[in-house]
């Protein structure tokens, strides 16, 4: 086998896979994204035999295989950060100012969400900092997980 | 009653950044050097199987079919194996049960991944692994969910940086010693902390590269392995298990994953107290941390003590516990499913005492090698002993 040290020495061929999709949200999902949408708030599905509320809902639990088919919502105080990290760069362009990751879990509910934190700086930010969810105002919002603004720092 | 597995011979092509060879022609390298150094030709093998991670890196759409004639796979019985970055090593347990359960006497496994074709760099095929209403609108870098993952590990058992970072500089430094290796480099851990912050508090050399390669084992039965060798290497415990795709409700301080598959492993193998009993361990590593994270996921240590391990020196070639001897994705490079492999392939060498300098001493007996993948929720894991 050659070691090749100059890539440009490598006959090679452009192409690419040309498809789209358009992908369905899912019953749970509906469920998720019309609450955001019209109301501004998270859902959780409930499982009444392992009492374990999840975020993001889910139409089965996990653990004991039954269907959930009921939806609470989850209240906007009790999530704080799991954790975070802060990037300077997104698709190899650099940020004017760092993104803030992070993993937010709550209080009462099993699971967590993976989004942005604003209206913070790094130096600020911690494990454990109580958050909450920033929906963004309503005509703007579509039915997306970027109905959340993000997360923002809860005092 | 299953019967024993043997690997009897092993290959792997150079780990490169992009080499010449196509994906076919890579698996055709590591399968041969794999049958010879088994004694064996295409015409024994009963069975295939490949080990190929995501299709979007070679950019070809059902890749084990287009792949399988290089991996020798034509007329025969032929099977892909798929976990993500759990391939390598899942390659090595699907030959295992293809043996075991009698269907064949003599299986190749060979394993894949040619990530220089993805343009303009292998990263972008990771964005389509999340899920594509929760997180994929969020535009997801793979590298930022790894540190989340890393900065929860560091917080939950104050694990110091400098810890981590000599991970990367033992594993690079092995791998100095590793004849197919792209990293191989001798670095400090002063270099580590001041190399880029690519999302912190991952760090540039922090990461492994992304590389084109192939290694392939082959696996027996008792009789046949008997017949081929007078130094086989038993697989003797495969594990492996998955936890949800709901990654962020995980407790990524832990990875459990890697738990079950080491104890569905252990458990197989007869071993109860796997931190004295392995000799030697190939540890998935395509992070620093994740040595870290994976070695006491294992139960090669307790949990929060593999940084300190590391900084006392117990994982080096020569230490108590030598991790990584090859050098790791970390030094030897990432084809994703061929660096799985890669790992099976030294613990076969080290076991066989064929592992040149980077041999680690007292004629080791035991030892395990490790892969993980999918969404940071999957691990394979083989024992092998001597
Ligand atoms: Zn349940």
């Amino acid at each position: 086998m050659d070691r090749v040290d100059r890539p440009q020495d490598i006959k090679y061929w452009y192409g690419g896979i040309d498809t789209a999709y358009r992908y369905t949200v899912g019953i749970a999902g509906e469920r998720f994204f019309r609450e955001l949408r019209d109301t501004g708030k998270i859902l959780a599905s409930r499982c009444h035999r392992c009492n374990e509320a999840y975020v993001p809902p889910r139409l089965y639990c996990v653990k004991c295989f039954s269907e959930l088919k009921d939806y609470e919502e989850v209240p906007d105080d009790g999530w704080y950060i799991h954790t975070y990290s802060t990037a300077r760069n997104q698709e190899g362009q650099r940020l004017q100012e760092p993104l803030i990751w992070v993993v937010a879990k709550h209080r009462h509910v099993v699971g967590g969400l993976v989004h942005r934190l604003t209206r913070a700086s790094p130096v600020d930010v911690t494990i454990g900092m109580r958050i909450r969810p920033l929906p963004k105002e309503k005509e703007r919002r579509i039915g997306s997980i970027l109905d959340l603004e993000g997360f923002v720092p809860s005092q | 009653m299953k019967s024993r597995v043997a690997v009897v011979g092993a290959g792997m092509t150079l780990f490169r950044r992009r080499l010449l060879e196509t994906g076919k022609e890579l698996s055709f390298e590591a399968a041969k050097m794999a049958l010879e150094s088994g004694g064996a030709t295409i015409g024994d093998v009963d069975s295939v199987v490949m080990g190929t991670a995501p299709d979007a890196f070679d950019g070809i759409h059902m890749k084990g079919e287009y792949l399988s004639d290089g991996a020798g796979g034509w007329r025969k019985p032929y099977t892909r194996a798929y976990v993500g970055g759990g391939t390598g090593v899942f390659a090595a347990v699907a030959g295992w049960w293809h043996v075991a359960s009698g269907f064949s006497d003599l299986c190749l496994a060979v394993t894949e991944e040619k990530m220089s074709s993805c343009q303009p760099h292998p990263q972008y095929a990771f964005l389509t692994i999340f899920d594509h209403t929760l997180e994929r609108p969020l535009r997801p870098n793979l590298l930022w969910i790894f540190a989340l993952e890393m900065n929860r590990y560091m917080h939950t058992y104050s694990i110091p940086k400098e810890h981590i970072a000599m991970v990367s500089v033992k594993n690079k430094g092995n791998a100095l010693h590793h004849p197919c290796s792209q990293l191989g480099a001798k670095i400090t851990v002063d270099d580590v902390l001041n190399s880029e912050v690519i999302a912190w508090p991952v760090q540039l050399l922090d990461v492994s590269p992304t590389s084109d390669g192939a290694a392939a084992i082959l696996l027996a039965s008792e009789e046949k392995a008997r017949e081929l060798t007078d130094s086989p290497v038993w697989l003797d415990g495969v594990g492996w298990a998955i936890d949800s795709a709901y990654w962020t409700n995980r407790e990524l301080a832990y990875p459990v994953y890697a738990e079950k598959a080491g104890r569905m492993a252990y458990r197989m193998a007869g071993i109860t107290d796997p931190s004295k009993e392995i000799d030697v361990a190939e540890v998935y590593d395509p992070f620093s941390y994740k040595e870290l994270h994976h070695m006491e996921g294992l139960q090669l240590c307790p949990r929060g003590k593999a940084p300190g391990l590391t900084a006392d020196g117990v994982t080096q070639k020569d230490g108590d516990l030598p991790v990584n001897p090859s050098g790791g994705l970390l030094g030897v490079g990432n084809p994703i499913a061929a660096a799985g492999m890669m790992k099976v392939c030294e613990i076969f060498w080290q076991l066989r005492g064929e592992a040149g300098k980077r041999q680690v001493p007292d004629s080791p007996e035991v030892g395990l090698a490790h892969a993980w993948g999918d969404l940071m929720q999957f691990s394979s894991v083989v024992i092998m002993r001597r």
